[in-house]
């Protein structure tokens, strides 16, 4: 049985008018630059469509929209030409950008390492001290209480509610 | 109002991709304003096959139907990019818009790469028209949906 699925013919063609026949649309008002970068960056909130389409103002139909979120961007720009274009060069520069950053993994992945090194001495010294401090002891001796001595009193008292309670004070030290 | 209801209707069914997707019940309405409640219930139906079924089989159905039939026009720029970023790992289906997929025609290669498997695509396919006929057909109208995803 063949089980390599990506040579699959499968093209979904029973679910394609779901997505298919969208038209470019006139627009009156278009996200800031700020919110196609946001959007670029995956930095919108997600909304409700109960919410935002429900608007007159979706997609800014009717006029500036207040708040864009990640979907309204995207059927924006899915149906804007110059929003199409305008996100096509800010992921380009973006790209670049990321691009750039990678070519200088091995310095970072170097800075890492150091970084990862001084931690773990930073732990072990921190561990040598608690444990000094645990084998200090705490506090000076007390004296012992010797066996002859009364180091503590006993005494039996009535209460009204419990009846007889046994209590014990422990002899104050001069 | 029909293309901004048509919008809405792909607004949630980027959503179901991103399993940031309202119940049903809450947006049955707003979605079949234009009168087209059928094409409304297939998208719902994804929403409850993803419940049902394996969710991330379901969303990479999704991710080839959008990256194939969004838009008429192939990009093949925007392709690499993206199959670029598939390759790397740096993204992940939840990461993804309609708009970012529409016009790359994505390889199933390339679907199963951000599922994370292999599936058998007309197999899934056929489970999830198997359940529009269990949800919406005349002979089971009391059909129950759960709208949880």
């Amino acid at each position: 049985m063949n089980t390599n699925y990506s040579e699959n013919e499968e093209r979904l063609a029973e679910f394609a008018d779901l997505v298919m026949g969208l038209e470019r649309m006139e627009y009156e008002s278009h996200p800031s630059d700020e919110i196609l970068r946001a959007y670029v960056a995956q930095r919108l909130p997600e909304g409700r469509i109960g919410e935002t389409f429900r608007s007159e103002h979706a997609f800014g139909l009717h006029g500036p929209v207040s708040r864009w979120t990640r979907s309204d961007v995207s059927m924006h720009v899915l149906t804007c030409v110059i929003c199409q274009r305008h996100v096509e060069r800010l992921r380009a520069s973006r790209w670049q950008l990321l691009s750039s950053a990678r070519q200088q993994h091995p310095k970072e992945e170097w800075s890492w390492r150091r970084r990862l090194a001084l931690g773990a001495l930073a732990s072990a010294a921190v561990a040598a001290v608690v444990f000094a401090l645990w084998l200090w002891p705490s506090s000076t001796p007390s004296p012992a209480c010797w066996i002859e001595e009364q180091c503590w009193q006993q005494v039996v008292r009535d209460s009204p509610t419990k009846g007889s309670v046994l209590v014990i004070y422990r002899a104050g030290r001069n | 109002m029909e293309i901004r209801i048509e919008l809405a209707r792909l607004a949630y069914a980027e959503n179901i991709l991103r399993c940031t997707n309202e119940p049903p019940e809450m947006v049955e309405d707003l979605l079949s304003l234009d009168g087209q409640l059928e094409k409304a219930r297939r998208w719902f139906t994804f929403a409850e096959a993803k419940r049902r079924f394996d969710p991330d089989v379901v969303r990479g159905l999704l991710v080839y139907l959008f990256s194939h039939y969004t838009s008429a026009e192939f990009d093949p720029n925007k392709r690499d990019a993206l199959v670029r970023e598939i390759s790397e790992g740096r993204v992940r289906m939840r990461d993804l818009t309609i708009e970012r997929l529409a016009g790359t025609r994505l390889s199933w290669e390339h679907i199963f790469r951000l599922v994370g498997r292999q599936f058998n695509p007309t197999r899934e396919k056929e489970k999830i028209k198997e359940l529009y006929m269990q949800l919406y057909s005349p002979a089971s109208p009391h059909a129950e949906v759960s709208y949880e995803h």
